[in-house]
């Protein structure tokens, strides 16, 4: 019997060197790293109303966080707060039951004036609202205003001829026109989608739900289009792994990204407003209607958290608030939407002017639009074009992405 | 022709000309094996002068130049010491590797000593069991183990990644150390249980102390494994407080890539210092544990 | 002696006899129980649980978050060849085998042969050996700036032609799974060319001696004395590389983490995305199914093989 005794107390020994338990009040988990500091401001600011401490966990890059919250839920072992994605991401969320219905919030916030029915609906699925909102951004595309001005462009441009014409400009003055990152496992998709909704916005939609094939029309003209970019010299190396670098060092002119993105070009030492400044995409001709990308990322709230402390329910109340808003503004820059915050930037502001007075036709973002199984596979076919950017290249890839999307939504 | 092979003077002659040979031979492969010698540590010496170099430096300058100083060292380290929480994930590894190793290679001793000095029905067949554990690629084990580990709540417990790294690590040592303990004369142990000694007593004062190398070599090769882990940690346990040295190497070069090479490489250095010097110290069982692979 | 004390004890007293002989062989098996518990109880819930899991799970409808209570069938298998990143995943995992074994023991044969007669041999050994202490995930971060566009590699080649050189050897389909496995060549080599050493010494000095005075040449004696007394090594070594060349994760996941087709590297590697990052469970326990099948069909065959090597020899 001292045997068992023996390993009974080799395994406490075990036990109790564990013991620094990691037990917290609540967690909310999150692949932004970059936004630590602005969600953790804005989950004090919320939680202290419920008396509740919210403790923010990073998981990167995104592909992993993705696996850890699938088997969080299939093993029923989700957190109390966690980022996730609208659109479709959402829906095949909502169909799991564990993030909660939030109308009430909703309904509250609306008649409080803090944000719009329109905006409910960027996170609703079924016209139920299961998130509130952390990050609503515009995708427009960023320049360099020294570069534009060396290289004699007076104005930004409105339509694709003029694009082309001031990207031609900026190549003659030595910039790079347009920055064409590749990292982070998802930046790929950025110029494909682009490409597609700028020649045809509905079969973009398409090509989402499965009506539109990968190596249709649409894409054909825009791996063709992509392709003579590249050719011209157009796009800075995809090798390099820092996205934002050619951007930030003057390499290159152009970037388009989502406007979330502001905030990191002026931690790097740019001003916005006055180095940088935006304008919206034009669609690849004039009879095609302008489109713009609206990137909306919400945090869902488990409803088993929410069923076993009420209280929380204030704690999302004051996540929708201004206060919670502009201490995630003040902090990142980032604009969560809230119609009371001030925008955290210049150039935020003058994005939703410029939308205002514009008018495009609003879509989804593909990655939040596509369904998630296939995601990752289909941006790995649009990066393998990007570092060989030849007609074979393209055909090659149209290839691989039908086969999965096909396969895909055979067995749905 | 005939050949005596008794006469001393001939064969002494033949010593004498084959030694010749080989120095003769052995001059003039010095100078290939020199080149190839240098070509394959060139990547040590890359990496030997990075970690002094600032990323200034490191930008400006050709891979293989000298560093200005070796002052930046200091600075290399505390970054990557401090960016990916390096600290915290060389504590847990630590500890992961020294209590798996001392509790695996612990229970595949127990198990040997059960099967080869004790009575056992169907030793044979406990045997294969455990054995079987080492035919599977890891790969097989991700999907369940993760799953499993959310419902039981193990999942980023540093608990939860030790009984992995003890069950992974116990099949290898029982299989070696089942041949060490039947090399062991059976006197032994009959002589102390005839004096009335427990089976315990005979396993941890008789059969332990005689097979102490193997022992040895089995927990370095144990520690070592845990200790380089990659894969298991990135899937149980890749939470900032658990997860292990590799994940946050890794996880250093791939988030924070605006980072220069210079701290990467410096915290490669850093996640080798304890097995480099486990190496050094304790060589001699090293060499035999890569023999024990190979029976 | 044994016939005579038999005469002696009554059948009464043998019978007795027998019976204290089978409880303390049933004391001793509860005892044995105890000793083997632990060991049998991890592997049993920690490795063999997880197995049949692992093949149960192939067999189910589960992605993402559903289907897990819902049979495929053989669906998972036959979509294997439906798709296209499996067979590229395929066909690189046998790349990766055969690179995994032949360069290795090539580079070694021949730096154990090499070594054996010259000065310092201890030190080259030691020298040769240092990468294996370093843990591969160290190694791959290295060498992923070593090929690096502004890299070791490239820099010592714009040195020796004197034009500037900056080709992507970790982002071009043609040269990654090379250059990985050179990597690989780099870290195994010296345990390799250790235990080839340790090979060669056994061979006993004899048979040599006598067909070097019969006139045979180096090649000859390599070839027909030394090759096949040092097989057993060579198929020892092999059997390492192979389960090595099948498995190999993170040399690939930490160097080719800015490729996007790093998902077809291997099968290790592709299992790992669909099931971790598409969500594709079951789909991913297929494709580590089929993984399994194969290394332990060809780690038998190859045992097989060294069986009857050793069985030759003796």
């Amino acid at each position: 019997m001292s045997l068992l005794r023996t390993f009974t107390a080799a395994g406490l020994a075990a036990v109790l060197s564990a013991g620094t338990a990691y037990a917290q009040d609540l967690i909310l988990n999150s692949d932004k790293t970059e936004w630590n500091p602005g969600i953790t401001a804005m989950m004090d600011a919320a939680g202290t109303a419920a008396g509740v401490k919210v403790t923010v966990q990073d998981i990167t890059p995104t592909d992993k966080y993705q696996a850890y919250m699938q088997t969080s839920i299939a093993g029923n072992n989700a957190p109390a707060f966690f980022t996730w994605w609208n659109g479709q991401q959402l829906s095949d969320l909502v169909a799991t039951g564990i993030p909660a219905d939030l109308s009430a919030n909703w309904d509250a916030a609306i008649a409080n004036g803090d944000y719009s029915e329109a905006q409910r609906e960027l996170v609703s699925v079924d016209g139920k609202p299961y998130g509130v909102l952390l990050n609503v951004a515009n995708w427009v595309v960023f320049y360099n205003t020294a570069a534009f001005e060396k290289a004699g462009i007076a104005a930004p441009p409105t339509t694709w001829e003029e694009l082309m014409a001031d990207a031609d400009k900026l190549k003659a003055a030595g910039y790079t026109p347009f920055n064409g990152p590749t990292s982070g496992g998802w930046m790929p998709f950025i110029w494909f989608s682009q490409l597609v909704l700028g020649g045809d916005p509905d079969a973009f939609v398409g090509l989402t739900d499965g009506t539109v094939p990968y190596d249709g029309p649409a894409v054909q003209n825009a791996f063709k289009v992509w392709g003579e970019m590249y050719a011209k010299g157009y796009f800075t190396d995809p090798r390099e792994q820092d996205d934002q670098k050619f951007f930030v060092d003057g390499t290159a002119a152009m970037y388009l990204i989502g406007d979330w993105h502001s905030g990191s070009f002026a931690e790097a030492g740019m001003e916005p407003g006055k180095d940088f400044k935006t304008f919206l995409m034009p669609s690849l001709s004039p009879d095609v209607q302008q489109s713009v990308i609206v990137e909306a990322s919400p945090i869902v709230v488990s409803k088993a958290a929410l069923d076993a402390n009420p209280e929380l329910a204030k704690a999302v109340q004051s996540m929708m608030g201004v206060d919670a808003s502009n201490a995630l503004g003040t902090k990142i820059q980032v604009y969560n939407g809230n119609l009371k915050a001030a925008a955290p930037n210049a150039t935020i502001q003058a994005n939703k002017d410029m939308v205002a007075a514009a008018k495009p036709r609003a879509l989804v973002r593909w990655w939040e639009a596509v369904p998630s199984q296939i995601q990752g596979d289909l941006v790995a076919a649009m990066g393998a074009f990007m570092f060989n950017p030849t007609p074979e290249q393209a055909a090659e890839s149209m290839k691989t992405m039908q086969t999965i999307n096909a396969d895909y939504w055979a067995s749905k | 022709m005939a050949v005596d092979i008794t006469d001393k003077a001939f064969i002494s002659g033949l010593i004498a000309k084959e030694k010749r040979t080989q120095r003769q031979g052995g001059r003039w492969l010095v100078l290939p094996i020199l080149a190839l010698t240098i070509a394959y540590l060139t990547p040590l010496y890359y990496l030997f002068v990075t970690i002094f170099k600032t990323s200034e430096e490191y930008a400006k300058k050709g891979v293989l130049e000298l560093p200005d100083s070796l002052a930046p060292l200091a600075d290399n380290v505390v970054q990557a010491w401090t960016i990916a929480n390096l600290g915290q994930a060389a504590m847990n590894s630590f500890s992961y590797a020294l209590v798996g190793a001392v509790l695996s290679v612990s229970f595949a001793a127990a198990a040997a000593y059960g099967m080869t000095r004790l009575h056992l029905l169907g030793s044979n067949g406990w045997f294969m069991l455990i054995f079987t554990g080492t035919l599977f690629p890891f790969q097989m084990y991700l999907v369940p183990l993760l799953f499993g580990y959310q419902r039981l709540g193990l999942v980023n417990t540093w608990f939860g990644m030790l009984l992995v790294y003890v069950a992974i690590c116990i099949p290898f040592p029982l299989l070696v150390l089942r041949n060490s303990f039947s090399s062991i004369t059976r006197e032994v142990d009959e002589a102390a249980r005839i004096e009335g000694a427990s089976e315990w007593r005979v396993f941890t004062s008789m059969i332990v102390p005689n097979a102490m190398g193997p022992l040895i070599a089995l927990f370095l090769l144990q520690f070592t494994f845990i200790w380089n882990d990659l894969l298991f940690s990135s899937i149980l346990a890749n939470g900032i407080e658990v997860r292990s040295i590799m994940v946050a190497l890794q996880s250093l070069q791939g988030t924070y890539s605006t980072l220069g090479p210079n701290v990467v490489i410096t915290a490669t250095l850093i996640s080798s210092i304890p097995t480099v010097l486990l190496f050094i110290a304790l060589r001699k069982y090293f060499m035999a544990g890569l023999q024990l692979g190979t029976k | 002696m044994i016939a005579t004390a038999s005469a002696l004890l009554s059948p009464q007293v043998l019978k007795e006899a027998r019976q204290r002989e089978r409880r303390v062989a049933w004391q001793q098996t509860r005892i044995a129980w105890l000793f083997i518990a632990p060991a049998v109880l991890m592997v049993t819930l920690f490795l063999l649980t997880p197995v049949v899991f692992n093949v149960i799970l192939s067999f189910t409808k589960w992605q993402k978050f559903t289907g897990l209570d819902q049979f495929a069938g053989f669906n998972n298998y036959a979509r294997l060849f439906r798709l296209p990143y499996f067979s590229e995943a395929l066909a690189n995992t046998a790349v990766w085998v055969v690179g995994a074994v032949v360069f290795p023991l090539a580079v070694g044969l021949g730096l154990a042969l090499l070594l054996r007669n010259i000065p310092f041999q201890e030190t080259f050994k030691s020298l040769f050996f240092l990468p294996r202490v370093l843990a591969p995930t160290a190694v791959a971060a290295i060498w992923y700036y070593v090929y690096a566009p502004r890299g070791v590699l490239n820099s010592a080649v714009s040195g020796i032609t004197g034009t500037p050189f900056d080709f992507g050897w970790l982002y071009d389909p043609a040269t990654i799974t090379g250059s990985v496995i050179v990597t690989f060549v780099w870290q195994t080599v010296g345990i390799t060319m250790v235990l080839l050493l340790l090979g060669l010494a056994a061979i006993p000095k004899d048979p040599i001696e006598a067909a070097r005075v019969d006139g045979a040449s180096n090649f000859q004696i390599f070839r027909h004395i030394v090759w096949p007394l040092l097989l057993p090594t060579v198929l020892v070594v092999t059997i390492l590389n192979v389960a090595a060349g099948f498995t190999t994760f993170d040399l690939l996941w930490v160097m080719a983490t800015s490729f996007p087709g790093k998902r077809t590297l291997s099968l290790a590697v592709y299992m790992y995305y669909e099931s971790f990052s598409n969500g594709a469970w079951a789909y991913g326990s297929a494709v580590a199914v089929v993984l399994g099948a194969m290394v332990i069909t060809v780690s038998a065959l190859l045992a097989v093989v060294q069986a009857r090597v050793s069985k030759n020899i003796r």
